[in-house]
């Protein structure tokens, strides 16, 4: 089932891909990074995991630039705002799961 | 007739900014046309508490009355909300005091996606 996951935590809290594994292959599974999430495709540890665990990830911009962080320095995903989150959870996959 | 998505939050408004994804997720959904529910549970009920006057980061409170307003159903858990000493009459205006079985059934039930936003 196409899984949109939902990340708010940062790798310090949390490693996401062990749950997301569980729910959805690569194949079926979107991520969105928001808060603290977003510093999961900052980080090149963790953006590779999450690179390996998802085919798609969305990071939000507006959270991205409340961190003072540039979008364009983004290690995994791309950055987008809310329009395009809702589009894929309401559009482009069958569910959501809060990690 | 338009999809509809129910947004639960469990965070209260001072603790994060879950309250503020929430709004977020919810106006841009509704922008998109899209119907919107939200329903807050656990800590979440005090972001609707009335008369919220944070001085140095977003009022919630007053972006959830304006999103009662422009016709989002928004309920809390009735005994999330006593449990902290809230009287029926301290909540937003255009917000129930519902409940799990009555609400957040229902809008789930109505809807065809859910978002859990919580920690």
């Amino acid at each position: 089932m196409k899984t949109a996951f939902l990340i708010l935590k940062s790798p310090l809290e949390q490693d996401p891909t062990h749950i997301m594994k569980r729910f959805a292959s690569a194949d079926d599974a979107s991520v969105v990074l928001v808060e603290d999430g977003v510093f999961q495709a900052l980080s090149p540890d963790a953006a590779d995991r999450l690179g390996k665990a998802a085919h798609e990830i969305l990071v939000s911009r507006q959270d991205i630039e409340a961190r003072g962080f540039d979008p364009s320095k983004l290690k995994a995903g791309r950055a987008v705002g809310y329009d395009e989150i809702v589009d894929l959870i309401m559009e482009r996959t069958e569910r959501t799961v809060t990690v | 007739m338009a999809k509809t998505l129910t947004i639960m939050w469990r965070s209260g408004s001072m603790m994060a900014m879950d309250v503020n994804v929430a709004v977020n997720m919810a106006k841009a959904a509704k922008a998109k046309g899209y119907s919107v529910k939200m329903f807050g549970y656990g800590e979440g009920v005090t972001a609707v508490k009335n008369g919220q006057n944070p001085k140095r980061f977003p009022n919630v409170g007053k972006e959830l009355e304006q999103m009662a307003r422009d016709g989002v159903e928004i309920a809390v858990c009735e005994t999330c909300w006593a449990a902290r000493g809230f009287q029926r009459g301290e909540e937003i205006p255009g917000v129930k005091i519902g409940s799990l079985t009555n609400d957040l059934f229902r809008f789930v039930s109505g809807s065809d996606r859910l978002v859990t936003i919580a920690r």
